[in-house]
């Protein structure tokens, strides 16, 4: 029997579970603990950035167990464990995957009572689980299902609704998978799907072929698996009390290199999980080597948990990520690249509805933290950007439309529009950015560019000869203000990028000269903290210096605020983004407005806009979402949209949590390279243009939609603009009076003093 | 071993354990270590290319000593502050500080004078500082040359910071001073231990029934000083 089988056989009977506890039975049902509901191979962890050597996906097997509980009625506990795991057949990490109802878990095992056991692994019988292998193009998906194994069921047909669990019923899933469950081998499902994101989902790839069975007796163990184990299964624990008073509060510090034995007398003990931010202590044990606490063993009490969110990344509703936060804002974000996502989906919905109906009868006050929200990605179709689905991304075929015969690019504005919503292929990145950095004028032939090219080496150069020849005097102010820092921030820059890897890496030189010379072209901004970071991937897409260099030159004119050396530009760019905030998302401002001046400088924001959500994003999507930026189409403040994107995708908990200026910093900082890009970016683009739909704007953000030009256009956007009141040292309105409108007699309202009634910025969220 | 969840849920406070909650903040030149020692604290790891800090990030880190539990709320801040008119904004109403310098370096342990006299003038009058010399592990290059450079910069640079001369210094003001190692974690839980120590623990706080729940400003806040500091609106 395979493994699949017969997690669906157990599954079904939780399931039944759920369903009678759901239909209102009353009681406390019988509630198997241990039962496993929901089972899911593939499910990626992906490790933040920064951490050589590991792959960008990280598999692994994740499963929901039900389990009694006083309050909740049942409780969820959802257990991940990394394939890595599995393969070297690990018994702790095994045991959270193998069905409490399994034979193998009867069968006595010295020690541990849940570890699973087989007999002869090589023979399999039809009560063990066959050691059939994990391909890693396979995904399987086990959806708690009715112990008849129909294909379409529901699981107590008078109330349907309250459980449809059957696999097969919808999604990608073929009319095949029924046959296959129904052969006992493990279903096969969207093994095509593996590749579509365009990402390789697994490094180790070739590693994985490898079998692995539940077998108690050839299994080698680790001995640090041990000292483990306590880790994963104590129970989640979130007082910061109690845990401190937990036994084996086996401090993390102290284990960690076995830092600091002298501290023992000082009774220093860092309890479980009540850091808020003790991710690799939340997230598994803490030993070993980064990649096995980044990505180790996950279990938690999801009745327990502040909230689940998910996030659909696909139209069809099935991929995407589910984020499970802690009552402390710390994070897991788990990757559904293959499906499934949509029956898990089911899954909580259902045990809400249990839960719920559980605790109407128990004592009104006890109430359970979690809360439970789907994001699709689909934005209502009046919301979306009604251009949104006319632009693919611009390939090689398509740029050269954009061109003629002399290489001029015909019409900008149209390329705008086109990297605007589709970005651009990365193979040609390195030819566009210099059109939208403006390094290349769009005018330019081929030829003009060429000698263009040769011109700015030249010039290039004499920059930087102009830093070698500097007085000792000179050099050695240089050296303080700026090379000092440069040295010491460009080798630790993009390390995880392959281009700039390893050492000596003439890369990362170049990137060091860069800066230099920049700093002496422009000695009033020299070299600021986070330039590196955008240098970083202009070279790594333009590849020659020197154009590099003027591409950033060109970066740092048009998008001063990135490095600013000056308060006010970043003042003004949070000025703009609270007035667009309490514009489109009043209960957030209004949230920030509660927590004061601290709250209005929104603290959680400065790194998005300082770096163009370059740290916020896996590198691919921050890559995209700075060319939509650049495109400069219908405004010149993008950022500021997805700034309001992330904050109404991701700001929900926020308000519901009332956070606090340091919380919500520690929450938007957990999310950062967890957040779904592509989503983001729609959403921006949406709210971009149901700003410009918008009949009138307050004053405050005229800027908006001042600079970006007309576009196809005779006449530019400027909506009428009403007074927001407050302009000190001015009499009334300075917009008012000089909204700039070459066409026709510009309808406004200015001058309406301070108290403008609201109601007519309708803004649809 | 533990069960699996279930039975053995968290139980609330045990009688007699305090709960203190302290806000300390980072400060000092770039690239002296501030996030590496937090990260240290906080995690237990040491990424040898840890990146710029730009803005400011916030950790919590929370450590038994004797019946107190002490909640550490650290604010890492960025070396190069680009953004100056929030410095304040970090520093007002900490409990603690840990100004960080480099002791391969003269010139951070310049700037940390500078932060610590700004601290002394601006932020709560009885904030505890701290003086950490990271990067001792690089001490074996304290004495000699750890870097080739042109003769004119030797003088300005790389002369080290010594030991005596940084405790002379702390002394003198009244600080707390460890040379630390954010790679080793030398000292790195014992500063901390040791600002714990030094903290007020009178009235208990918080009592932790609702972590991560609303919280308002910080219970200890002393004295917001520098108010006058903030950015108009």
């Amino acid at each position: 029997m395979s493994l699949g089988r017969l997690l669906r056989r157990a599954s079904s009977r939780a399931s039944d579970l759920l369903t009678l506890t759901a239909g209102g039975s009353g009681g406390s049902p019988a509630v198997l603990d241990g039962e496993i509901i929901y089972s899911k191979n593939n499910v990626c962890v992906h490790p933040p950035e920064g951490l050589q050597g590991l792959g960008e996906h990280h598999p692994g097997y994740l499963c929901l167990c039900m389990e009694k509980d006083e309050l909740l009625g049942a409780t969820l506990i959802l257990a991940w464990v990394p394939n890595s795991r599995i393969q070297r057949q690990d018994e702790e990490a095994l045991r959270y995957i193998t069905p409490e109802s399994s034979p193998v878990r009867k069968a006595p095992r010295h020690r541990c009572r849940r570890i699973p056991s087989s007999g002869a692994p090589h023979q399999p019988s039809p009560t063990e689980p066959r050691p059939s292998l994990m391909p890693k193009e396979e995904d399987i998906l086990v959806v708690a299902q009715s112990i008849q194994e129909a294909v379409h069921i529901s699981a107590s047909p008078d109330d349907g609704e309250k459980l449809a669990l059957d696999a097969g019923a919808d999604g990608p899933l073929p009319a095949s998978q029924a046959a296959h469950r129904d052969s006992g081998v493990l279903s096969t499902v969207g093994s095509q799907d593996g590749v579509e994101e365009g990402r390789e989902p697994r490094p180790e790839a070739g590693e994985e072929e490898g079998s692995w069975e539940l077998s108690a007796d050839g299994v080698s163990r680790d001995s640090s698996f041990d000292s483990d184990s306590d880790a994963f299964s104590s129970p989640f624990c979130l007082s910061p009390i109690s845990a401190a008073l937990a036994e084996g509060s086996s401090s993390a510090l102290m284990d960690s290199e076995g830092s600091s034995p002298s501290s023992s007398d000082t009774t220093l003990r860092f309890p479980d999980s009540n850091g808020l931010l003790q991710t690799s202590r939340w997230d598994e044990a803490q030993r070993g080597w980064a990649p096995e606490q980044i990505c180790g063993v996950f279990r938690v009490d999801l009745g327990h948990m502040r909230s689940l969110r998910l996030f659909f990344s696909d139209e069809a509703c099935t991929s995407g990520q589910l984020v499970v936060a802690s009552r402390e804002s710390q994070y897991k974000v788990l990757h559904f690249h293959h499906g499934g996502l949509d029956k898990l989906c089911e899954v909580f919905q259902q045990w809400k509805f249990c839960t719920e109906s559980h605790l109407e009868d128990q004592v009104a006050s006890e109430r359970t933290c979690v809360q439970f929200s789907i994001r699709r990605p689909k934005l209502p179709s009046c919301e979306a950007h009604p251009e949104e689905s006319l632009y693919r991304r611009l390939d090689v075929p398509a740029w050269l439309q954009h061109l003629n015969e002399l290489g001029q690019v015909e019409e900008m504005y149209k390329l705008r529009q086109a990297i605007f919503f589709g970005g651009i292929d990365v193979s040609i990145r390195g030819e566009v950015w210099p059109f939208l950095l403006r390094y290349y004028s769009h005018e330019s032939t081929s030829e003009e560019r060429e000698a263009l090219r040769v011109q700015k080496r030249k010039e290039y150069l004499e920059i930087q000869q102009k830093r070698l020849s500097m007085t000792p005097e000179e050099r050695g102010a240089f050296w303080r203000n700026v090379q000092f820092t440069v040295d010491k921030d460009v080798v630790r820059t993009d390390r995880s990028n392959e281009f700039f890897r390893g050492e000596d890496n003439p890369n990362v030189e170049s990137m060091r000269r860069i800066l230099l010379n920049y700093a002496v072209y422009n000695p009033a901004i020299g070299y600021s903290q986070g330039m590196s970071d955008l240098v970083a991937p202009l070279l790594a897409e333009v590849q020659d210096e020197s154009d590099t260099f003027w591409c950033f030159v060109g970066l740092m004119q048009n998008t001063i605020f990135v490095s600013s050396p000056r308060d006010e530009d970043m003042e003004k760019q949070l000025l703009y983004l609270r007035e667009l905030l309490r514009l489109t998302h009043p209960r957030f401002y209004q949230h920030l407005a509660a927590l004061g001046e601290d709250g209005l400088q929104m603290l959680f924001c400065h790194r998005w806009l300082l770096l163009c959500f370059k740290r916020e994003f896996p590198e691919a999507e921050a890559l995209r979402i700075w060319e939509a930026c650049w495109a400069h189409y219908q405004t010149d403040y993008f950022h500021l949209f997805i700034c309001v994107a992330i904050v109404a995708i991701y700001g929900d908990d926020v308000i519901e949590q009332q956070l606090a200026t340091d919380q919500m910093l520690l929450h938007f900082g957990n999310l950062a390279m967890h957040m779904n890009g592509e989503l983001v970016l729609r959403k921006a683009r949406s709210l971009l243009y149901q700003f410009r739909l918008l009949p009138r704007i307050p004053c405050s953000l005229h800027e908006l939609c001042k600079l970006c030009g007309t576009g196809m256009w005779d006449s530019g956007y400027m909506p009428a603009v009403e007074c927001a009141g407050h302009h000190p040292g001015s009499e009334g309105c300075p917009y008012g009076g000089t909204v700039e409108m070459p066409s026709p007699p510009a309808p406004r309202e200015g001058k309406r003093g301070p108290k403008t009634p609201r109601e007519g910025f309708g803004f649809r969220r | 071993m533990a069960g699996r969840g279930g039975a053995a849920r968290p139980n609330g406070p045990a009688a007699g354990n305090k709960i203190c909650q302290f806000k300390l903040v980072l400060l000092g030149e770039s690239a002296v270590g501030k996030s590496s020692l937090v990260l240290r604290f906080v995690k237990g790891q040491f990424h040898e290319y840890q990146e710029s800090t730009i803005g400011a990030a916030f950790l919590t880190q929370t450590v038994c000593l004797d019946d107190t539990t002490v909640k550490f709320e650290i604010w890492d801040t960025a070396g190069q502050e680009r953004y100056h008119s929030l410095a304040p904004m970090y520093y007002r109403g900490a409990q603690a500080a840990i100004v960080v310098y480099d002791i391969t370096n003269t010139d951070t342990f310049a700037r940390a004078k500078n932060w610590v006299k700004e601290l002394q003038r601006q932020a709560s009058p009885n904030i505890v500082i701290a003086l950490a010399g990271n990067k001792a592990d690089l001490a074996s290059k304290r004495a000699v040359e750890f870097q080739p450079l042109p003769h004119f910069l030797s003088i300005l640079f790389l002369a080290s910071v010594g030991n005596q001369e940084a405790q002379a210094y702390a002394d003198d003001n009244s600080l707390l001073f460890m040379e630390t190692s954010a790679k080793t974690a030398m000292n790195v839980n014992e500063i901390f231990m040791a600002i714990a120590k030094k903290l007020p623990k009178n009235e208990p706080q918080n009592a932790a029934g609702a972590p991560g729940g609303t919280r308002g400003v910080n219970l200890q806040e002393s004295n917001p000083a520098s108010r006058s500091q903030c950015c108009s609106n």
